[in-house]
């Protein structure tokens, strides 16, 4: 990803977090990242259209509830349905991907974008991910988000 | 006068969401009924008074496009007034909802105050009643 993509995404990605679950960003450079003492959840949506790919991002699990919690407006004590934290996580990356697609490319192209899934990922998948050159981090309540956009043909 | 409003939302918690913001917008709702796709959708409008319908567009089984499409060729359901609520953001796309006869769309995510004045444009000042 070249810097200018890159920052694009981070701001798009720190937008969202915030419009939909008041949710504040900070930048972290991939050589500073910390794997947290964690389990993690990844989100993929796949689009085809003007272009065909994937978004994917990887979140610590705990973040999860969180996100949930501060996208229905609930205090962390309310219950929420089973479910509800997965659901979150997707609509979370439906946004994102919504917002990044015209913004990378054009508005005027359309893009059919693919129901989201969810996965737990291993710690080394982790690492893997964060590996990646096409993966860029940053960081939300100061728990790490790793977030990587792929192209195919 | 309340309205009768159908959500239509693969995901839980936008439709949970959506109500929520509904109920404290003070726009007048009576009844509040939810469906998970536009096939669903398609049913609960069959079979209930529907005033105004809020629906995504990217849903597994029936998408909010097909939905749209459905709804145009059933003469109860020509009028049902439809508001999008997506992440869209293709204005080629969105210029399409219109032509198919969407009267308002709003692009996720959603505010109190964004809706209020959607639903008011599209139902008409509702204070004044």
């Amino acid at each position: 990803m070249h810097a200018e993509g890159s920052k694009t995404i981070k701001k798009i990605c720190f937008d969202i977090f915030e419009q939909l679950a008041f949710m504040f960003g900070d930048e972290l450079e991939k050589d500073d990242v910390q794997c947290p003492e964690d389990d993690f959840l990844k989100a993929t949506m796949n689009f085809s259209g003007y272009k065909n790919g994937a978004i994917q991002i990887i979140i610590p699990t705990r973040l999860a509830p969180a996100l949930a919690y501060n996208i229905l407006g609930v205090d962390e004590s309310a219950h929420i349905e089973s479910g509800i934290a997965e659901d979150a996580l997707k609509e979370l990356l439906n946004t994102l991907c919504g917002r990044m697609l015209p913004s990378l490319f054009t508005d005027q192209e359309t893009f059919d974008l693919h129901p989201p899934e969810v996965d737990f990922v291993s710690r080394q998948q982790w690492h893997e991910f964060l590996n990646q050159e096409r993966t860029i981090a940053f960081a939300i309540e100061e728990s790490p988000i790793l977030l990587n956009i792929s192209f195919t043909e | 006068m309340a309205f009768n409003i159908l959500i239509i939302d693969d995901s839980k918690i936008i439709r949970s969401v959506i109500k929520k913001t509904l109920e404290i917008s003070g726009i007048p709702v009576g009844t509040i009924l939810e469906a998970s796709n536009g096939l669903e959708g398609l049913t609960v409008m069959r079979e209930n008074w529907i005033d105004l319908v809020f629906a995504d567009l990217n849903m597994p089984v029936m998408n909010g496009l097909e939905m749209l499409d459905m709804m145009a060729q059933e003469k109860l359901l020509q009028k049902t007034p439809v508001l999008i609520c997506s992440t869209e953001g293709s204005k080629t796309r969105i210029e399409e909802l219109f032509k198919k006869g969407v009267r308002a769309f709003i692009r996720k995510p959603i505010t109190p105050e964004i809706l209020r004045n959607v639903v008011k444009e599209v139902m008409g000042d509702y204070d004044a009643r």
